[in-house]
């Protein structure tokens, strides 16, 4: 059992790395109009749903210390948005059927929505930069879509890794 | 120490969300309007090589794209070009056959006003099979004024010659009986010495004419290359039309005339305009 847990979270942690590091990279070759999709946060809430909201915020946390590493805000920016992101997806664990369409869209754009809001509050609490037109104007919007674009894929691929699956049959928290 | 630690156990999800919101705030609080620090300066460093490795797979597959991607546009292009420049050799080679065909048009048209005859210029448009050249088929006709027995000329290197004699025509056809047919007699005359004979035709296979009924007299006159022309005699072909170079001499001791074998002034297998003489008509 520990052995699988011990799998799930390094295999998680090693999506959600390489995620961070492709947005920065390769994902610019699929910009649309200069938007890359946030291909983390789809799948901080698929590696939520499946292991619950314990992993799910350390997963979060993990992912968004790495985004901040890499990008302007300062640090914990990220790191709190997505354990916060993370941590409400994993309470969502078992609640409901994820279907292969419906659910991984709406999850998605919630949780897009949610970072953009998140991000906007935080903006202005510790006077940042970056503008709230920055993450609720039209290239945000953008991004919401492209994420809902993307979620449906990403969710199916992700479902094909056997110790997911495992996962999801045997529920419970890691 | 043991109801705290029963605390954790039992509230563990909220205890570690606290806990990292505090740990994310409290960066937050430190790091915020620092962007050169020093874990973020680490942190970076060490993201930069998986960035760096990513941006270069992604380089390479795009240069591998891009390499395919100009390879078949230079091969499209090479493709454009070797059909234009088919095309433009195509136009050259047209070129050339014209300005040919112009500098033989004018040519003849120089020798049409120095026959002093009228003349119908005509093109050969076949050769008729059996004997060699036997027969030749030119594209003019009665409803361009053509008649039996009218002499046909032609120009080659410079000189003109005799070509033969239209035997059968139609409205818009002729045939002409070249000089090299056996059928064929003209009245002749060697250009320098005014010694006459007959000239006709070898017969297949054969590009030589001889000329016959020579007086043997005229071996001491006459000369490898000397010119034979037309003599006017028989009143069919005008006088004065080149027709052969003398090429060999055959006298008999038995006879009092000679044979000569003359070359044709005209090139038979490269006839392409003629010039049909109208002798019933100055020009």
């Amino acid at each position: 059992m520990l052995n699988r847990r011990v799998k799930v979270s390094a295999l998680s942690l090693l999506l959600l790395g390489a995620a961070v590091i492709l947005q920065s990279t390769l994902l610019e070759y699929v910009a649309i109009g200069e938007v890359k999709p946030d291909l983390c946060l789809v799948i901080l809430v698929f590696v939520s749903l499946r292991t619950g909201a314990l992993f799910g915020q350390y997963a979060g946390f993990a992912a968004g210390l790495i985004e901040d590493f890499i990008s302007l805000p300062p640090l914990g920016f990220y790191a709190l948005i997505r354990t916060v992101l993370g941590f409400l997806c994993g309470l969502l664990q078992g609640a409901f059927y994820v279907d292969p369409l419906f659910l991984p869209v709406v999850l998605v754009v919630v949780a897009t929505v949610l970072k953009g809001l998140f991000a906007w509050l935080l903006s202005l609490v510790f006077s940042l930069s970056a503008t709230a037109a920055a993450f609720l104007g039209a290239t945000f919007w953008i991004e919401v879509g492209y994420n809902a674009l993307i979620a449906p894929f990403a969710f199916a691929l992700l479902n094909l890794i056997k110790l997911y699956k495992i996962q999801e049959q045997r529920g419970g928290e890691i | 120490m043991r109801r705290v630690k029963f605390f954790i156990t039992r509230h563990r999800k909220s205890v570690s969300f606290v806990s990292l919101i505090t740990v994310s705030t409290l960066l937050l609080l430190f790091t915020a309007g620092r962007i050169d620090i020093q874990p973020k300066r680490i942190g970076q460093g060490f993201a930069s090589v998986f960035q760096r490795a990513a941006t270069g797979v992604a380089n390479w597959f795009s240069s591998t794209v891009n390499s395919i991607s100009e390879l078949r546009q230079t091969r499209q292009e090479l493709e454009e070009y070797r059909d234009k420049l088919i095309t433009y050799e195509r136009i050259a080679r047209e070129g050339t056959q014209l300005r040919q065909e112009i500098q033989r048009l004018e040519e003849l048209l120089g020798f049409s006003q120095e026959v002093g005859f009228g003349s119908i210029p005509a093109e050969v448009i076949a050769r008729q099979p059996g004997n060699v050249f036997s027969l030749i088929t030119l594209n003019k006709g009665t409803a361009d004024g053509v008649k039996r027995y009218m002499p046909v000329v032609a120009q080659h290197r410079g000189l003109s010659g005799l070509v033969g004699k239209t035997i059968t025509v139609s409205a818009r056809s002729c045939t002409v009986l070249p000089i090299l047919n056996q059928e064929s007699f003209v009245a002749a005359r060697l250009e320098n010495s005014r010694y006459e004979g007959i000239v006709n035709g070898e017969g297949e296979f054969s590009d030589l004419l001889t000329m016959q009924n020579v007086k043997k007299i005229a071996v001491r006159e006459i000369q490898y290359g000397d010119v034979v022309i037309t003599s006017g005699l028989g009143r069919l072909f005008p006088p004065d039309i080149p027709i052969g170079r003398i090429r060999s001499i055959a006298s008999r001791a038995e006879e009092t005339s000679i044979e000569l074998r003359l070359e044709p002034i005209i090139d038979f297998t490269r006839l392409e305009q003629v010039l049909i003489l109208d002798t019933d008509m100055e020009g």
